[in-house]
């Protein structure tokens, strides 16, 4: 790197901070936090179709631009869609929308590969956008709506408040054998 | 750290150690017999004054005097400049054994082992210390061991003779390279050993296989900042030109400052893009050599697996009086360790049963013109991404026709059946359970003890085994497995849409086929080639994806096509376009997908992007029945012909040739509807495919057997009501068993099968046609 870059970087860094943003900073470190009574878990909000649901931060692994998929011959169905590669392992690639029996959002603007690991292994789950990781409060989980209990295989297993939206939160265990069970013809 | 803690490390250090040298001084002293070299023993010593300062140093007194003794029989042999003598070859290896024994123990068992062994490690150094010195003078062999084989070959290869697979790693060398090796468990200067679960070493590989596509990215970038300088260019022309067209003044002096400017940025920009330039390629380099240090960490030299059979040959013939050599080549082709571990046992089988039945006595073999010593050849090699491992003995050979006439006496098929049955169809008998027990075959007698277990293994690893023998001259065993995670070179092709890529030593030619070269013949496609017709079919038909468009048919009607060849046939595969070649690391396919049809593995391309490897066994035997079937559509043809709907219709599934078409000539001329297929992957496919009222199934078969097929077939919710029938050699109530439990309708034994029995059988379970 040239010495006019380094110049620049320290330019950049170095660079006084305005009075008014450090005044912002000290006000927003010295409040006093607000009490939490129960660990806060965590869940990563993505949508599938029209369905916003909460995949558990403990299943996370990455979650990543959609790459190409490919087709398994004989095997590959609605749900699961081939093969795809997240960071050099070729995983299989199922769509979330499929699996919660949806419709799939036909051109989503920002659909995201989400990386997971299930008891049943690692898969990579294609939603049709991503919004980001929110803590709730395992307290707050709310029971499910009756129709969705009785379905034969709800991957569901409450209802959480997050970012202001109602989704359901998925259950690890659940998750899992749905998509393992899609990889079967 | 407690001092219980510290000790147990040592152990296993001592452990570690103890195994290294163990596999030196066997590996050494079986080389000695063939290549007695007094230089060589300096090795030997070394090793065993090893184990004596180690046995030393962890306290163990027992293993301190044993290992005392091993070396001062080494050293005294080396001052005299003799070999230790068979007598002297023989304790030693006892002693030997003995510590290999412990080295096979759990570390912390070792003080309580050597407490209770204390007996034998005694008897075995005195053994050591009474020996008389009857070595011989060096050079000289010892006559009595009569293992010269000097007469065969060049001094280099009779330095390979025994022990040592090739004349580069006698033993003294090999000890040395195991030491700088860095694979195997040593405790060496080259520091520990770290054991890595296999999912870690799998995502390291993934991750350093996904540098390398990210700094391909990088170069990617360094081109387009590079061709922004274009633009640097122009705008400097711009002002220029603009400057010419203004007055003397301020504007002028503005332009002069821009143009200053300009300069400065341009040179900034150039730097930086030079520094990209270097940086993108350090990280193209040093991703390179991470990926191929990654990967070369799976693999192990092949000769590892071999280590013990040197030893196994000396031994065993000399106590059933045989004189034999054991060769091996091939010994640093790299496997997968955990193909590598697998292997151990058929390898040991099949070498044992090659010097007890293979291989002829010296008086026998002198009669027929042979050396006296017999040769045992272990070859390995890379065959298009698998291990192909070649046994074979200059021994007495298998005579097929025995084995038909055993066939035909044991009624495992009917005459008219084992007449028409080729060598190799013959000599699968051998791997049936029990096949030679009771028959009268002096030749082949015992070569049936425990090569179903040889398959079993085969079979697990997926991998197959095959014999060929000529009467007289000799027996071989060849086996190929998968090298999982290897690099396979391979034709990258478009199919249904998608790439797919075929091995390069799998294809026998790839052409462009003009239009006017296609001609179809009783509904089947032929490519004219050569002055011969090739049987032409559509990859994604084979494959089952829905095909894509062929490429302009109107103005460039070549058609892509890779000719295979299997055993003198050729069939042509019709692919959408050629991609190109590529080194593709081979990744086994997620093993939650089961086996795919026309699949071996997957792999990806430059960019990332995943491609499957095709089997192209498995599409040659898809193909066959398919051509057989006359169900193959068109080359450029919308869809595959509608099966009509028959009267009732019979999957027959058998990987002999002769039994599936004897078997289907029988339903049909009753008047079923018949369809084969060659093993039960390809009949679980068939099977889902269409709807058949019945299902009948071999039981040993490669790559899905009888049972596992009948087994998937109870597990699919829309198969599970089909009937199964199973028809097998294999006659025992346990094979039975396992053929009902497994869900079969019916089990009907080949020795009992008459046309009769089968046809009625079929009717019992699904009525007539």
């Amino acid at each position: 790197m040239s010495d006019d870059g380094n110049r620049t970087a320290r330019l950049l860094y170095d660079r006084e901070v305005p009075a008014d943003i450090l005044e912002e900073w000290t006000l927003q470190t010295a409040a006093p936090k607000p009490e939490r009574t129960a660990p806060r878990s965590g869940a990563m909000l993505v949508r599938a179709g029209n369905e916003w649901l909460g995949l558990p931060a403990a299943m996370i692994e990455t979650a990543l631009p959609a790459g190409p998929v490919h087709s398994v011959p004989r095997l590959s169905n609605a749900a699961f869609l081939g093969l795809t590669n997240v960071d050099g392992e070729l995983l299989p690639c199922v769509r979330l929308s499929a699996l919660l029996g949806g419709q799939a959002d036909p051109a989503p603007a920002r659909p995201r590969m989400v990386a997971v690991r299930v008891p049943q292994g690692r898969f990579a789950l294609l939603v049709d956008e991503a919004a980001g990781t929110c803590g709730y409060l395992p307290g707050e989980l709310g029971a499910l709506p009756a129709t969705v209990a009785l379905a034969p295989s709800p991957l569901v297993v409450g209802v959480i408040e997050l970012e202001g939206r109602s989704a359901g939160l998925a259950g690890i265990e659940e998750l899992g054998a749905a998509l393992l069970g899609s990889l079967r013809p | 750290m407690s001092p219980d803690l510290a000790d147990f490390s040592l152990l296993e250090l001592f452990s570690i150690e103890l195994s290294t040298h163990c596999r030196a001084i066997e590996d050494g002293l079986v080389g000695l017999e063939g290549d007695p070299r007094p230089e060589l023993l300096e090795s030997l010593m070394r090793a065993a004054h090893s184990i004596k300062g180690a046995a030393r140093i962890v306290d163990l007194p027992q293993a301190v005097g044993l290992a005392h003794a091993m070396e001062d029989v080494f050293q005294a042999a080396q001052q005299e400049g003799r070999v230790p003598g068979k007598a002297q070859v023989d304790a030693l290896l006892a002693a030997n054994d003995f510590f290999a024994r412990l080295a096979a123990l759990a570390p912390k068992d070792l003080p309580q082992a050597l407490a209770d062994g204390a007996a034998e490690a005694a008897a075995l150094e005195a053994a050591l210390r009474a020996l008389p010195p009857d070595g011989h003078p060096a050079g000289h062999p010892d006559t009595s061991q009569a293992a010269p084989a000097a007469p065969e070959g060049p001094p280099g290869v009779a330095s390979a003779a025994l022990g040592a697979p090739l004349p580069a790693q006698a033993a003294q060398p090999r000890a040395a390279q195991d030491q700088g090796g860095g694979q195997t468990s040593q405790a060496g200067p080259d520091g520990g050993v770290v054991r890595l679960s296999a999912e870690l070493l799998g995502r390291l590989m993934g991750l350093a296989g996904q540098c390398i596509v990210e700094s391909g990215q990088l170069g990617r970038v360094f081109e387009q900042a590079r061709a922004q300088r274009r633009g640097f260019l122009d705008l400097a022309d711009l002002l220029s030109q603009t400057r010419a067209l203004l007055p003397e003044g301020d504007a002028k002096d503005q332009l002069d400052r821009a143009a200053g400017m300009l300069r400065t940025m341009h040179a900034g920009h150039s730097d930086s893009v030079c520094a990209l330039d270097g940086l993108a390629r350090r990280m193209e380099i040093l991703s390179d050599k991470l990926y191929h240090q990654v990967l070369g960490s799976r693999m192990r030299p092949f000769g590892e697996g071999a280590r013990a059979l040197p030893r196994l040959v000396r031994d065993l013939a000399q106590e059933l009086g045989k004189q034999a050599r054991f060769v091996l080549e091939g010994a640093n082709a790299s496997v997968d360790r955990d193909i590598l571990d697998r292997l151990e046992a058929p390898l040991l089988h099949l070498t044992r049963n090659a010097v007890d039945h293979g291989l002829e006595p010296p008086e026998e073999r002198v009669r027929s013109g042979k050396p006296q010593q017999g040769r045992i050849l272990l070859v390995a090699r890379h065959v298009a991404g698998s291990l192909e491992l070649r046994l074979s003995d200059d021994g007495c050979g298998i005579d097929p026709e025995a084995i038909r006439a055993s066939v035909q006496a044991k009624g495992l098929a009917p005459a008219p059946i084992a007449q028409r049955m080729t060598d190799s169809e013959l000599f699968e008998f051998l791997f049936l359970p029990g096949f030679t027990t009771a028959a009268a075959l002096t030749s082949v007698s015992g070569r049936g003890v425990g090569l179903d277990v040889v398959k079993t293994v085969m079979q697990e690893v997926g991998g197959q085994v095959r014999v060929e023998s000529t009467p007289g001259q000799g027996t071989a065993f060849v086996m190929r497995l998968p090298v999982s995670r290897s690099v396979v070179r391979a034709l990258v092709v478009r199919i249904g849409g998608e790439p797919y890529a075929m091995p390069l030593a799998r294809i026998g030619r790839v052409l462009l086929a003009p239009a006017e070269d296609v001609q179809t013949t009783g509904g089947m496609q032929y490519l004219r080639l050569d002055h011969e017709n090739v049987g032409l079919a559509q990859a994604a038909q084979i494959l089952g994806v829905p095909p894509a468009p062929l490429p302009g048919n109107e103005d460039d009607p070549t058609l892509p096509v890779m000719l295979l060849e299997d055993r003198g046939a050729r069939f042509g595969l019709a692919v959408e376009a050629f991609l190109g070649e590529r080194d593709l690391v081979v990744h086994p396919l997620d093993p939650r997908l089961g086996k795919v049809p026309g699949v071996a593995a997957a792999s990806t391309l430059d960019d990332g992007s995943p491609v499957l490897i095709l089997d192209d066994a498995d599409l040659l035997r898809s193909l066959e029945g398919l051509l057989a079937e006359g169900r193959l559509a068109g080359v450029g043809a919308g869809e595959a012909l509608a099966p009509e709907r028959a009267p009732k219709s019979v999957l027959v599934v058998d990987d002999s040739l002769t039994v599936r078409e004897v078997q289907r000539q029988l339903l049909e001329g009753r008047g079923y509807r018949a369809t084969t297929a060659v093993d039960g992957m390809e009949g679980l496919a068939l099977a889902r495919m269409g709807s058949f009222d019945l299902i009948i199934t071999d039981v040993d078969m490669p790559r899905m057997t009888g049972i596992e097929l009948t087994r998937r077939i109870r597990a699919d919710a829309a198969l599970a009501r089909t009937p199964v029938m199973i028809v097998s050699y294999k006659d025992r109530q346990e094979d039975r068993m396992a053929g009902l439990e497994a869900g079969a309708d019916f089990y009907l034994a080949k020795s009992g099968f008459r046309d009769e029995a089968l046809l009625q059988a079929v009717a019992d379970l699904i009525g007539e046609p």
